[in-house]
């Protein structure tokens, strides 16, 4: 074959082919599943009668529940969903590795202690501005502890090394919290953020937190094509014009807004960073750049189902949607290390 | 002919210790050369250092254009580097991973790229002969293979500086002589090309320049047979070097201790 003949062959003078309905599949998926988290609780409406409720024309009651009830439930489903996935892309982006998360790392857990801290020494209640403050700033503490830790170029093994201490210490730090709390209602509003729940929110959760998880897309969907630069290593990205420093510091930002406003908002919700991407991952064909809008709209879907579940699940008391995803999360991380064993066998060195 | 690259008085240290003294060096355009010198005597140092990816005293000029006035896109597209090994992270498809080389220049999402773009991955790609793989995720690949969706991705940039650190380690005599020719070939389009390599037989064949390093300077630097005398090769690697002329070539190969 000349040449000339070879590139037609390989469609090399064409674009690379895309899945072009991956995105619009997924935002109909997300779309549907938030209707159907308007619809589904204890009262169960029509599709028409969410409508009718969101646009101001239906019965009183029905008005009550979507908008004041479900409404925020769901904006906080889809944003936390959607953030999640879009940070655990973003971190598996900048280390390079898929079973990075920031959940394996300890950001949530971080977050959810400084938020009961500033509580616990009655600096904050739940509806200040204070409390999304104080979880961003644990987040990327832990964040940056571990990149400190860990060192630039870890090895699958240092990183989840690494985030097993700081979380083991953020648990013992939230631990302590409780065992300090002045009186047991105290004790008790900790124990909600270790559950992970989006029951019960209101609007005003929704404004306390979507400001910082859109500041954090935009900072983390920016950096998409230093994603994939970042492929070929450290020092070939840095050679085709990526500042890797300022990535580095700008995706822990990211991933530390993102996350510790989500965690002020619904406490701790773990996995759906490391499972989004991953399952996205080979509709992208491995591309860290095209990835992250398929993440955050997968993470979107995931949270929202995990939500619609919970409501679903016949039981006494009502189940908490972290413990959900954490019930789902772990056996599929075990699977990924399963998966990844023989790398991490050698990743002793 | 002024220099593509020329190098006055560099140091680099690393870590408090100095691996490179004092070096300096003027390339010109369209030249192939070969850095020579053993582990450690700052080859890879060097030409991080001329690649701007290391903190270096001295002045490092590129054209008639200080290296460090340079900002980082600028320097990207007039200087293509590519690093030791042929790692990628991802099993990204052989075209996405030469689509890189395109970055430097804007290209965001290699699913819609100008014909600009298009044309100069095509090309790179026309050249190492990796067409035929381009959608083949590149963990799929031979590790030669990779090394060519390597090569094809650094000449994609289509920078008039490039520089290779050890472009022939660890691959088969067949893709060793085949990126040495490409590098060659990508020197006769007018660019400085400058490749670390052990290969002297090779180097010594191909190259129009040889720069000899020994202990973080240079101790010579012209054409190969200049450079790669028997008092060099004893100095610098240890070994003795047997000579022997094949069709009008003079061949060099590495061939005892010193």
């Amino acid at each position: 074959m000349t040449a000339k003949a070879e590139v037609r062959a390989a469609g090399l003078n064409k674009p690379a082919p895309t899945r072009l309905w991956l995105v619009p599949a997924l935002a109909a998926l997300v779309v549907c599943l938030f209707i159907g988290s308007l619809a589904i609780g204890p009262v169960r409406l029509a599709p028409s009668e969410v409508w009718a409720a969101l646009t101001g024309s239906g019965v009183e009651a029905h008005k009550i529940i979507v908008r004041e009830i479900r409404l925020p439930r769901a904006l906080l489903g889809l944003a936390i969903g959607a953030m999640l996935g879009l940070a655990g892309a973003s971190m598996q982006g900048l280390l390079r590795n898929p079973l990075a998360a920031p959940s394996l790392f300890g950001a949530p857990q971080t977050a959810a202690f400084a938020a009961v801290s500033t509580i616990t020494l009655g600096w904050n209640d739940t509806l200040s501005w204070g409390l999304p403050l104080a979880a961003i700033a644990g987040a990327f503490g832990s964040v940056f502890l571990l990149i400190a830790v860990a060192g630039r170029n870890a090895s699958l093994l240092l990183l989840i090394l690494s985030g097993l201490a700081v979380s083991a210490l953020a648990g013992a730090g939230t631990a302590l919290a409780m065992n300090l709390a002045p009186n047991p209602f105290a004790a008790l509003e900790i124990a909600f953020w270790l559950l992970g729940s989006l029951e019960d929110r209101s609007i005003r959760h929704v404004t306390l937190a979507l400001p910082f998880i859109g500041v954090a897309a935009i900072l983390l969907f920016a950096q998409r094509g230093a994603f994939r630069a970042l492929s070929l290593g450290e020092e070939a990205a840095e050679s085709l014009g990526v500042h890797v420093d300022r990535l580095r510091l700008v995706v822990i930002l990211g991933v530390a807004l993102g996350v510790g406003a989500s965690v002020a908002v619904a406490g701790t919700i773990s996995f759906i960073g490391l499972v989004a991407p991953h399952l996205m991952r080979p509709l992208v064909r491995h591309d860290p750049a095209r990835l992250l809008v398929p993440s955050a709209l997968a993470g979107a879907c995931l949270l929202l189902s995990a939500d619609i579940a919970v409501r679903l699940i016949p039981a006494t008391s009502d189940i908490k949607v972290g413990v959900l995803t954490s019930i789902i999360g772990v056996p599929f991380f075990l699977y990924l290390i399963m998966r990844q064993r023989r790398s991490l066998a050698g990743g002793v060195t | 002919m002024s220099a593509a690259l020329s190098l006055e008085a560099v140091s680099v240290t690393l870590g408090g210790r100095g691996i490179v003294h004092d070096v300096s060096l003027s390339l010109s355009p369209g030249r192939f050369v070969a850095l020579l010198g053993p582990n450690g005597a700052g080859k890879t140092t060097l030409l991080k250092a001329m690649a701007g990816l290391l903190p270096a005293t001295g002045t490092i000029r590129i054209a008639d254009q200080a290296l460090s006035a340079l900002d980082r896109s600028n320097r990207a597209r007039r200087i293509g580097y590519l690093p030791q090994g042929y790692q990628v992270h991802w099993p990204l498809t052989a075209r996405d991973v030469v689509a890189l080389g395109r970055y430097p220049h804007g290209l965001a999402d290699p699913a819609r790229m100008s014909a600009g773009h298009a044309a100069a991955i095509e090309s790179a790609m026309v050249r190492t002969e990796t067409v035929r793989f381009a959608d083949q995720a590149v963990s799929t690949l031979s590790g030669g293979e990779r090394a060519r969706v390597m090569l094809a991705r650094v000449l994609a940039v289509e920078a008039s500086i490039l520089l290779a650190d050890e472009p022939t380690a660890s691959l088969d005599p067949r893709h060793q002589i085949t990126t040495m020719q490409d590098l060659k070939a990508e020197s006769r389009r007018g660019a400085l090309v400058v490749a670390v390599t052990h290969d002297i037989t090779l180097a010594s064949r191909l190259a129009d320049e040889i720069v000899l390093m020994h202990e973080g300077r240079i101790i010579a630097h012209g054409a190969p047979a200049d450079v790669l005398t028997d008092a060099h090769l004893a100095k610098v690697y240890g070994v003795n070097a047997l000579r022997q002329n094949v069709a009008g070539e003079e061949v060099i190969t590495p061939w005892k201790l010193a």
